[in-house]
């Protein structure tokens, strides 16, 4: 957890409220501790860890929709102290939930793929074999979804 | 993206940590369910072995019927039953009767398990067997349906028509005689299922017997394959030419129907269309029963009258062609390239 726990509690926060990230990185690191197989690498293992995470928060999203709980109230559940964010200055603070706001209005596709791509900086191939997606079809989300994002951002 | 939004989201979400408090949480509850996780298999263990237990207690139970309980299956009898533990100073028949219900209820709780494992398995078993009987029917259908396939279509004209239908492995998996000297050919060479170099040359040997000396064998084979093409083209020079004068062409499925149509090969249906443009008038049944050797001299004739300086052989090899002469020096030349060759006139 001291190795990949900031880049899988980024991960669960990049998709769900704090409250429900917890949980979704508790579960994550609990299926991690019950895996038998073996990782080839590091980097295999932390691609297997996000992979998790991020359908353990696509869970989280599905019964949070069927519970007709909206986004609204999910985003005020951001703050600063359950997000981790260790930097004092205001701008930041404002910054990443602003940013936080705009991957969300990014629907899902092209949120994960740019998330990978830009936070994580995974290649595109890597993000295919990580969300069983064609190589090109992840070049077309990343590229749309750095478009929209832009366009939000702005 | 311009760098310095793309810069901005990376930077803001490297600020994101994992905050302590949350991931001791997390650690408890990884702790806590490793040990659920321990103490139930524990439990599994012990059940499976008091199952054991009990058990061994009838069959002991049978074999010393007289012989008072043990201590300890008297323990492990009272904990399937949820009763206390009973002294050993009780009659041993008010025992056995207690335990032997007990027992039994275990025995069969155990047995009606192993039952139902061993439908489980039997009715898994037989369905994997059934798919695999039926993967593999598939198999061989679609095998044997591979190795039918035809690939390729070799149409030998001497005077004896016959075309050869090859898969892709070069075997010949059907013969059709155009004529009767073709039907008598593969009847003293017959070539289903063989290689199609060696049924080659049986079959060479025999029409050139049934045509007679100085025959002409005109060879058309029908492939979209290149290699393939040029593979057979230099077996069929080989097979067919090595006895006599052998001329290698190309065809198409058109042309080759529109040949059977009316009962003749490829060769002499070329042979036939030549005679018609140069005005010479034979009838396709004519046609069809002369040799090669016949119908190439018959457009020769027809040449020399009309040219007496150049021999341009009128369409013969259409198509791509390659030519193999074993007579001597002249006349040869026919169907290279595209299928036009000068014929050196004497």
């Amino acid at each position: 957890m001291s190795e990949h726990g900031d880049a899988v509690w980024r991960t669960c926060v990049a998709y769900v409220p704090a409250c429900d990230a917890e949980d979704a990185l508790q579960n994550t690191f609990l299926k991690y501790a019950m895996h038998d197989q073996d990782f080839s690498s590091a980097g295999h293992e932390k691609a297997w860890l996000l992979r998790v995470a991020i359908n353990e928060c696509k869970d989280a999203l599905k019964a949070a929709r069927a519970k007709n709980v909206s986004l609204e109230s999910r985003l005020e559940a951001y703050n600063d102290r359950l997000l981790g964010i260790q930097d004092d200055s205001t701008q930041t603070e404002i910054g990443v939930k602003r940013i936080l706001e705009a991957m969300d209005a990014l629907g899902d596709p092209p949120k994960t793929q740019v998330y990978l791509s830009l936070v994580e900086g995974y290649t595109a191939s890597e993000i295919s074999e990580m969300t069983n997606m064609p190589e090109n079809t992840v070049y077309s989300w990343i590229s749309r979804g750095r478009k929209r994002l832009r366009e939000v951002l702005s | 993206m311009a760098n310095n939004e793309e810069h901005q989201v990376k930077e803001a979400f490297e600020t994101i940590h994992l905050p302590e408090d949350i991931a001791a949480r997390a650690l408890e509850s990884i702790e806590a369910k490793r040990e659920q996780r321990e103490s139930e298999r524990v439990e599994g263990v012990m059940a499976t072995q008091s199952n054991v237990c009990t058990n061994s207690l009838v069959r002991q139970e049978d074999e010393h019927a007289e012989e008072p309980l043990a201590t300890q299956e008297i323990f492990y009898a009272n904990k399937i039953a949820g009763q206390e533990a009973k002294t050993a100073e009780e009659p041993f028949a008010s025992q056995a009767s207690d335990h032997t219900i007990e027992a039994s209820k275990g025995r069969g709780s155990a047995t009606s398990q192993k039952r139902r494992k061993a439908l489980r398995f039997a009715k898994g078993g037989r369905i994997a067997a059934i798919a695999a009987c039926l993967a593999l029917v598939a198999c061989l259908i679609g095998g044997v349906a591979d190795f039918l396939r035809p690939v390729a279509y070799v149409g030998i004209d001497v005077n004896p028509s016959v075309e050869l239908t090859l898969n892709r492995f070069d075997i010949v998996v059907g013969t059709h005689a155009l004529n009767d000297d073709g039907q008598q050919a593969l009847d003293e060479a017959p070539c289903m299922w063989r290689a199609f170099a060696d049924a080659a040359r049986d079959l060479d040997g025999a029409m050139r017997a049934i045509a007679g000396e100085g025959a002409v064998a005109e060879v058309s084979i029908d492939c979209d394959n290149e290699n393939r093409y040029a593979a057979l083209a230099a077996q069929s020079n080989n097979c067919f030419g090595c006895k006599g004068e052998a001329h290698c062409n190309r065809t198409n499925a058109e042309e080759r129907q529109a040949a059977h149509d009316l009962s003749m090969g490829v060769a002499k249906y070329r042979a036939y269309q030549a005679l018609q443009e140069a005005g010479i008038d034979v009838s396709t049944e004519e046609c069809a029963s002369m040799s090669m050797r016949e119908l190439r001299d018959l457009l020769v004739r027809n040449e020399g009258d009309t040219s007496e300086e150049e021999g341009e052989h009128p369409r013969m090899g259409n198509g791509q062609g390659a030519g193999a002469h074993n007579d001597g020096a002249k006349g040869h030349g026919h169907g290279n390239g595209n299928g036009n060759g000068k014929h050196a006139q004497e």
